[in-house]
């Protein structure tokens, strides 16, 4: 799989990487990081034009979760609104949005790059839960523009070692995504309701 | 000092919210699988046995040349010892225009590869 779709890098170039970023942000399992690092790395080869690249991944990325806030919105609102109303998950559902009105804005921001396993579920709970659009796109623009620059920077910059760096980079964001969950949920039963 | 609220402990809390405690404890297990496979890849690849990106069927000769330190002339004479020079075409463009397998043009690469570096 991440043969075949990086032997299309070079040959077709800018459009394959946008289109993979795009799928990424829809939570469907492409190698996003490695792709966009062997493109930082054509690029520094001279063989990709490093600016059309870096537009296009943030093309496909911005694009993606846009999609999937939409699809939060349209789907997710109403179950939302319904959750509230049971008894069950009504607690559940208030702290949520709570946390979401409260953090929404650099939960969106983070969960682009540093948290970036949890990316795609982000949008979708975005859309669902009222965090609103133009904030959403704010930080989600600005987080996507800190992901591509990392990852094809990366890619240029250690053009030698990127298999290296896509294993780190992978496991380190995917330990820290993993932790994140955690310590959400960790507080949530530290400091929970006691009724 | 903490008798009197014997419920309002974790203890408690955990039994009021099995799935957040399943959920908590699930996150944190994979949180520290993350962790040594972090650990573990960073010793990896701090080898210096592992530490150059081996040639595959995805790259130009632009990047193996960029990645291995050497001049691309080597490489793309490698890959077409005969006839023109490929610029911005992979290993595997190469080796089905000239009907031959990635793994022999990968061989003839790695072979001028090492050949320039005895050489330096």
């Amino acid at each position: 799989m991440i043969e075949a779709v990086l032997e299309l890098v070079p040959v077709y170039g800018a459009p394959v990487v946008g289109l993979i970023t795009f799928l990424s942000c829809l939570a469907l399992p492409v190698p996003a990081s490695i792709v966009m690092l062997a493109a930082g790395a054509l690029s520094a080869a001279g063989d990709l034009p490093v600016g059309l690249i870096s537009a296009s991944a943030l093309a496909g990325a911005i694009s993606g979760d846009q999609l999937g806030f939409l699809a939060g919105r349209l789907a997710g609102r109403e179950l939302v609104r319904r959750l509230g109303r049971r008894p069950a998950s009504r607690h559940a559902i208030r702290d949520a949005n709570a946390f979401m009105t409260r953090y929404g804005g650099h939960g969106v921001f983070l969960s682009r790059w540093l948290l970036s396993p949890l990316g795609p579920y982000v949008n979708v709970a975005a859309g669902a839960m009222d965090i609103g659009w133009t904030r959403f796109t704010f930080w989600g623009v600005l987080g996507e523009c800190v992901w591509v620059a990392v990852y094809v920077g990366s890619g240029a910059l250690f053009a030698d070692h990127i298999s290296a760096v896509a294993d780190i980079l992978g496991n380190a964001t995917g330990a820290l995504a993993a932790a994140a969950v955690a310590g959400v949920l960790g507080l949530h039963l530290l400091r929970g309701r006691a009724q | 000092m903490t008798a009197g609220r014997p419920r309002a402990g974790v203890g408690g809390r955990i039994r009021r919210h099995p799935l957040l405690a399943l959920g908590f404890v699930l996150a944190l297990g994979a949180a520290l699988f993350f962790l040594a496979r972090t650990v573990i890849l960073a010793a990896y690849w701090m080898d210096p046995a592992h530490h150059a990106q081996p040639v595959e069927p995805w790259m130009t000769p632009g990047y193996i040349a960029h990645s291995w330190h050497v001049p691309p002339e080597i490489v793309a004479r490698a890959m077409a010892p005969d006839g023109r020079l490929p610029r911005h075409m992979t290993v595997e463009e190469v080796a089905r225009s000239r009907g031959e397998d990635p793994a022999a043009v990968i061989a003839r690469i790695e072979a001028a590869i090492a050949q320039s570096g005895k050489a330096r």
